[in-house]
């Protein structure tokens, strides 16, 4: 089936469509060379800061522990490749352009990690022991200092973001997605960072052994860490700043950004807080992490009437013209919906007409809503899999 | 689109009212922002924890717990600058590495644990401090010596110059933990210190009872 939307559809539909393609700016690319913008020389500055500081720590170090880095940057692409996967995953409406998401990582590994969180977490930790004491300070200062750094130097990638995509980063959808990978480049450099020196643990002597454990316990742990954090810390931001598309909810957003740097803190504070009891140790682990990832759920859930609206009025002139129905619009974007829709004969090819017509909606937001050759071909896409579910 | 700071094909130039210097002035508060943000991390916190000094003199009867159960008696009036004084109470059983400093003079015992003699420990010690520090010229002066503490346990030291520091390293294994035991600084000083350092080294025991 084919269908010549601007024909037959009403002018209100139409007009809906566009002004969702111009809030939500599906289909748009990013450009990251922008030398009028004064966030890309930021953002080239402090990465490149990170490079130096990378390498002035490496450097000495990669003749005798050159094995044991090497282990623990293979683990830490495979670990990385995963996590990658699943935020692409989950980033279902209209990915963000990986050019971008690359240039949160980066930031978030490089920029956040080595040129500001190494220098300002030894600072504060030093300021802890100086003025309570090195027991306090050993008990408390990874709890009283990470959330503050670490969530603000990766805040401030996003921020830089924020100023070189002004279109593409507008919705809570983009802060969670983006603030995911922003804190994904700095677990992954920091696991890294902590392997390396796990490798000198025994006097190095084993310096794999010590990789290997060490990173294993980083990975099971990272399903609670930074691109959690740093999820919530974003999505926060959008609300606390407020854009074209989600307008500004000031104590939504810092409830988020409470929870992510609350999180952070109990979490590397859970041996302190349980006195060392094992058990007890477990338990506010197992607890905050629970919190954590209903926080995120909760955020997710927030942000999915905008992206649904979005696919709405985006495909809503595919429904007038009879290329989708309103059910199969509705299972786009409810789970409910999705369920009833698939139930009966013809599942497979539903399912796949479902993806087909996700397909229309990016197709139709990256050539602006024209009836291109692309956006004809996702339409006979639709049709055959609707033929092959009859 | 005129006016945004992207666009499809390409980087369109940026409306006059928004321009300063030649920069767009819609990505000034982001930037800004995160200069903030870098002038208070990288800059403020670092000049604030320069300018607070270290305050923490031994007194007398301090003893800083290595592992849950070595221990040394430090100099009373050096300054702990790292590590944990046996009975101090806090959230967690706190032992680890000791640092501690006097006039320019850098004493520190790193524990961890190490299979193996005081030979092979220091032979360790060298071989990652030489390939670890290429290019730094880490030299081992003079014979190995043996240093024996006052609870009977057997350990070894030499001196090491390097370009940027000079000093003498020892090492000892107690029941499974290795002791580095550092010392570095001007030679004038350490000469004035060096009956302070033997006593802490010498101070260096098992105890029987949990620290």
């Amino acid at each position: 089936m084919s269908a010549d939307t601007s024909n037959a559809v009403p002018d209100d539909l139409l007009q809906r469509r566009a002004v969702a393609l111009e809030v939500s700016a599906w289909g748009e690319r990013f450009h990251f060379v922008q030398p009028r913008n004064l966030c890309f020389w930021i953002y080239l500055w402090l990465v490149g800061s990170g490079v130096v500081k990378l390498v002035g720590l490496y450097s000495d170090q990669v003749d005798y522990y050159g094995g044991a880095i090497s282990v623990a940057v293979a683990i830490c692409v495979v670990y990385t490749a995963a996590w990658w996967w699943w935020f692409r995953h989950i980033d279902r409406w209209e990915r963000q352009p990986v050019s971008l998401i690359l240039a949160g990582f980066i930031w978030g590994g490089l920029a956040a990690t080595f040129a500001l969180a190494i220098t300002a977490n030894g600072a504060v930790m030093s300021i802890y022991a100086k003025t309570f004491g090195q027991v306090w300070a050993a008990d408390w200062q990874a709890g009283l200092t990470a959330p503050f750094v670490e969530e603000t130097v990766k805040a401030a990638g996003f921020l830089l973001l924020m100023g070189l995509a002004p279109r593409l980063v507008r919705t809570v959808n983009d802060g969670l997605v983006i603030g995911a990978f922003i804190g994904l480049g700095f677990q992954v450099f920091e696991d890294v960072l902590y392997g390396t020196n796990a490798a000198a643990r025994g006097f190095g002597v084993d310096p794999v052994g010590g990789v290997l454990s060490t990173t294993a316990l980083r990975i099971v742990s990272g399903v609670v860490s930074h691109p959690l954090f740093t999820a919530l810390f974003c999505a926060g931001l959008i609300y606390v700043i407020g854009t074209v598309a989600q307008p500004r909810r000031i104590g939504r957003g810092l409830l988020l950004i409470a929870s992510s740097m609350l999180a952070h803190g109990v979490w590397d504070s859970a041996a302190a807080l349980s006195r060392g009891k094992g058990l007890a140790v477990i338990g506010i682990l197992l607890g905050i992490g629970v919190f954590g990832w209903i926080v995120l759920w909760l955020a997710f859930r927030l942000a999915a009437p905008r992206e649904h609206a979005f696919v709405r009025d985006i495909l809503g002139p595919e429904v007038s013209s009879g290329v989708l129905t309103s059910d199969e619009v509705g299972a786009v974007v409810d789970r409910h919906a999705r369920k009833a829709y698939l139930r009966g004969h013809g599942r497979r090819s539903r399912r796949h007409l479902l993806r087909a017509a996700m397909d229309l909606c990016e197709d139709v937001a990256a050539d602006k809503g024209e009836d291109t050759p692309r956006v004809e071909a996702a339409r006979a896409e639709i049709a055959r899999f609707r033929a092959a579910a009859a | 689109m005129a006016g945004t700071l992207t666009h499809d094909h390409h980087i369109p130039r940026v409306p006059v009212e928004h321009r300063f210097l030649g920069l767009d002035k819609r990505s000034f508060p982001y930037a800004a922002a995160v200069l903030v943000v870098w002038l208070v991390w990288a800059v403020i916190v670092p000049k604030v924890n320069d300018a607070i000094a270290y305050d923490d003199p031994v007194v007398a009867g301090d003893r800083m717990a290595l592992t849950d159960d070595i221990v040394f008696t430090p100099a009373v009036g050096w300054n702990v600058t790292a590590g944990f004084r046996v009975g101090e109470e806090g959230a967690l059983p706190q032992s680890g590495a000791a640092v501690l400093d006097s006039g320019g003079v850098q004493f520190a015992i790193v524990p961890d644990a190490f299979d193996g003699t005081p030979n092979e420990l220091i032979q360790q010690i060298n071989k990652v401090t030489t390939r670890t520090t290429k290019g730094e010229s880490f030299h081992v002066t003079g014979q190995r010596f043996t240093v024996t503490t006052d609870s009977g346990e057997v350990g070894v030291a030499e001196g090491f110059v390097s370009p940027r520091t000079q000093g003498v390293i020892a090492a000892f294994v107690i029941d499974g933990t290795g002791l580095q035991v550092q010392v570095v600084g001007p030679p004038d000083q350490i000469s004035a210190v060096s009956d302070q350092v033997t006593d802490m080294v010498e101070s260096i025991t098992k105890t029987g009872d949990s620290a």
